[in-house]
């Protein structure tokens, strides 16, 4: 097995490509982290917003954009939230109240769960949101409800990229939808190029079911060494940023699947020529 | 013979993939430059040129954070280092009036702002000499925003007017004075006339925005920033109005607007800035598409490589046979060279009908609600230009390396 991966990777042809494909999965993961940073920007703009729901039951709240909901008391100018990973008695001070114009703004502080039973707690609930440009439809659907709520949305600043983020996202899907289809035709060329060395294995004496696992390992084997760099590079990039740090699942299951699909349709061609 | 050679091969499978990779490649390049450039564009263009992004409201002292009262909290203001203008507070907000003059099925509305600063580059007419004047935007939309079920704003695109068509109109501006005052007094109107259009594309204000005299905005201008309504037992609402009691400063670039914001810090004044320049951001939108293309471009060049040099192999008999008709190492180079020419023009060209109907599409079918607002993505030349300069460099560059170093060798071992 080690000989079939030796001789793999010293084939000029598949290091070339391990530059391809390393560059491609490079340019879709560092989309999707610039995609991420400019999220966080946009979402921290509204930083000292919030919504409180004031109902006795919580149960039925239902909202894709609604991330958690927490127990919360109004004070005269400060919302103070029930926050579950503080352990200590500290107050948390999230925001600061910074003008006295708007009515609505308060201070924000978090508390533990055992120093908010000091607090007198009623039917009033704090709701952290995913995404504060959609905050809209997440009104709509409390007041369509009934829910009665009370809430600030405010921006720090004005920001003109708000508006650039959607024509920034479908910029950046177009790439990636291009980098998957060059990756496509260097996953063929790969396995094309391969071709070769299967029909000597078949000579040697090597089933197909064993050149296919050959294969599918030497394939895999080439795409987890770049995804692992890769992933080492984003973790990175996103601690540079100050961004959450989070493995894409998602785009490493696609790639799995378009992989053996690609070494699959191939195997059963030749089967078919055969 | 030449010609012939070069169409037969034109039209094999491993061109029709070489063309697809050309097609891919310089596609994703065009829409990574794209974005270097529309960040740019606005970073270095809207944001400079448009007033609003380097204004800043001064509120007030901050109640908890004052130490003297007596003092006035707005004294020296203009001393601050980079500020341009000291204004009050009023001019800060846009007057936005229905006018009935531009009503159709869609109901006439303008913004109405003070001319604080002259940097209004005009396109058509010419900028304002006296009172009762004004000059708007070379977009002309002067309509209500229409909303939909969703929310989202709907803009007739179709419906911008024609500029020679509306120059020297007149329309009139009811003035807002008494709009929370309980007064008999007969609100004053002033009948504006339009002298000239400021060029949009450099100053991305809305497209229903005109500029009018300082004179004439104070004199229309509600002189109070809000009011707090409550309704009375007979059902009718009691409204407190609140007076305007701060300040606007205008910065002189955009880039210094975090400088001034720093300095109310110390102040202890608090603010309202429209733009706060993240060089952080400004960096990652520029540096980013770059890297993106660089990268591209390499992963284009290694392709590229092992392209060629299988086509090499593939047709080195009939290398071999051009040369043993005659054929110089120079005339086969540029043969195979015209080869893929032709087959990366044809991928340019269809990248040209491609790329701008995917630009057109999100810039007025996507983001077709951002119009109205002057956010507009600006369509640049230059991100075309590069790439197609890039590609076609990368190509002849390349194809030229290959063919000086493996070309000799295929075709005496052929010959042989």
């Amino acid at each position: 097995m080690t000989l079939f991966f030796k001789e793999f990777f010293q084939n000029k042809v598949v290091r070339n490509y391990i530059i391809i494909i390393f560059f491609i999965i490079f340019i879709v993961l560092s989309s999707l982290t610039a995609k991420n940073y400019f999220f966080k920007i946009i979402n921290d703009n509204y930083q000292g917003s919030y919504i409180i729901v004031i109902a006795d039951d919580i149960t039925k709240i239902n909202d894709n954009n609604i991330a958690e909901i927490s127990r919360c008391v109004i004070e005269e100018d400060t919302i103070i939230i029930e926050e579950k990973n503080i352990q200590n008695n500290d107050t948390y001070q999230e925001y600061k109240k910074k003008s006295d114009y708007n009515s609505m703004e308060k201070n924000i502080s978090k508390v533990s769960q055992n120093k908010f039973k000091e607090y007198k707690h009623e039917n009033s609930y704090y709701i952290k949101i995913y995404d504060w440009m959609k905050i809209d439809n997440t009104i709509g659907y409390l007041t369509d409800n009934n829910y009665e709520i009370e809430f600030n949305v405010g921006k720090k600043v004005d920001l003109t990229i708000e508006n650039y983020y959607q024509y920034f996202d479908i910029v950046i899907i177009l790439i990636i939808i291009i980098c998957f289809i060059v990756y496509v035709i260097s996953i063929v060329n790969i396995i094309i190029d391969d071709k070769t060395r299967h029909y000597l294995y078949s000579c040697l004496g090597y089933t197909n079911k064993e050149i296919l696992f050959i294969q599918y390992s030497k394939i895999f084997s080439l795409l987890a060494i770049i995804v692992t760099v890769n992933e080492i590079l984003q973790i990175i990039i996103r601690w540079l940023l100050n961004i959450s740090i989070s493995i894409n699942y998602n785009i490493y299951f696609i790639l799995i699947v378009i992989t053996a699909i690609l070494i699959f349709i191939n195997n059963e061609f030749d089967k078919l020529k055969k | 013979m030449k010609r012939f050679f070069v169409y037969k091969h034109i039209k094999n499978t491993r061109n029709f993939i070489l063309i697809l990779i050309f097609f891919f490649i310089s596609l994703a390049v065009l829409l990574s430059l794209t974005i270097a450039v529309t960040f740019t564009i606005m970073a270095n263009d809207t944001l400079k040129n448009n007033l609003s992004y380097r204004t800043i409201k001064v509120n007030k002292i901050a109640e908890s954070l004052s130490n003297d009262k007596s003092e006035d909290p707005f004294v020296d203001l203009s001393k601050i280092k980079h500020v341009e203008l000291v204004e009050e507070a009023i001019y800060g907000d846009p007057i936005i009036s229905e006018v009935k003059e531009f009503d159709t099925d869609l109901k006439g509305e303008l913004k109405l702002y003070p001319i604080l600063i002259d940097n209004l580059d005009v396109v058509s007419g010419r900028k304002i000499k006296n009172n009762d004047e004004a000059i708007c935007s070379s977009l002309f939309y002067p309509y209500e925003i229409v909303l939909d079920d969703n929310g989202k704003i709907i803009f007739y695109k179709d419906r911008i007017l024609n500029t020679n068509n509306i120059l020297n109109k007149n329309f009139n501006i009811v003035s807002q004075k008494n709009v929370w005052k309980d007064t008999d007094e007969v609100d004053k109107v002033i009948n504006f006339k339009i002298v000239g259009f400021y060029d949009f594309n450099t100053n991305n204000t809305e497209l229903n925005a005109c500029y009018i005299s300082k004179e004439d905005f104070y004199e229309l201008h509600n002189p109070y920033r809000s009011a707090t309504s409550t309704l009375q037992e007979d059902g009718t609402w009691n409204f407190v109005p609140e007076e305007y009691d701060g300040k606007i400063l205008i910065v002189d670039n955009v880039k210094n607007v975090k400088y001034v914001l720093e300095e109310l810090n110390k102040r202890n004044l608090t603010y309202l800035a429209n733009y706060e320049v993240s060089m952080e951001f400004t960096l990652i939108t520029l540096i980013g598409p770059i890297i993106i293309s660089i990268l591209l471009i390499i992963s284009f060049i290694v392709i590229l490589h092992s392209f060629l040099s299988k086509k090499i192999k593939d047709n080195c008999k009939n290398y071999a046979i051009l040369k043993s008709l005659g054929y110089s190492k120079k005339e086969i180079i540029n043969t195979s060279i015209i080869e893929n020419i032709i087959l990366l023009t044809i991928a340019i060209v269809l990248n040209l009908i491609i790329y701008p109907f995917i630009f057109y599409y999100i810039k007025y079918v996507t983001l077709q609600e951002y119009i109205y607002d002057g956010s507009i993505i600006k369509f640049s030349i230059w991100p075309t230009v590069l790439t197609i300069l890039i590609i076609y460099f990368i190509t002849i560059y390349t194809n030229k390396r290959i063919l000086n170093k493996k070309l000799e060798n295929s075709i005496s071992e052929i010959l042989k």
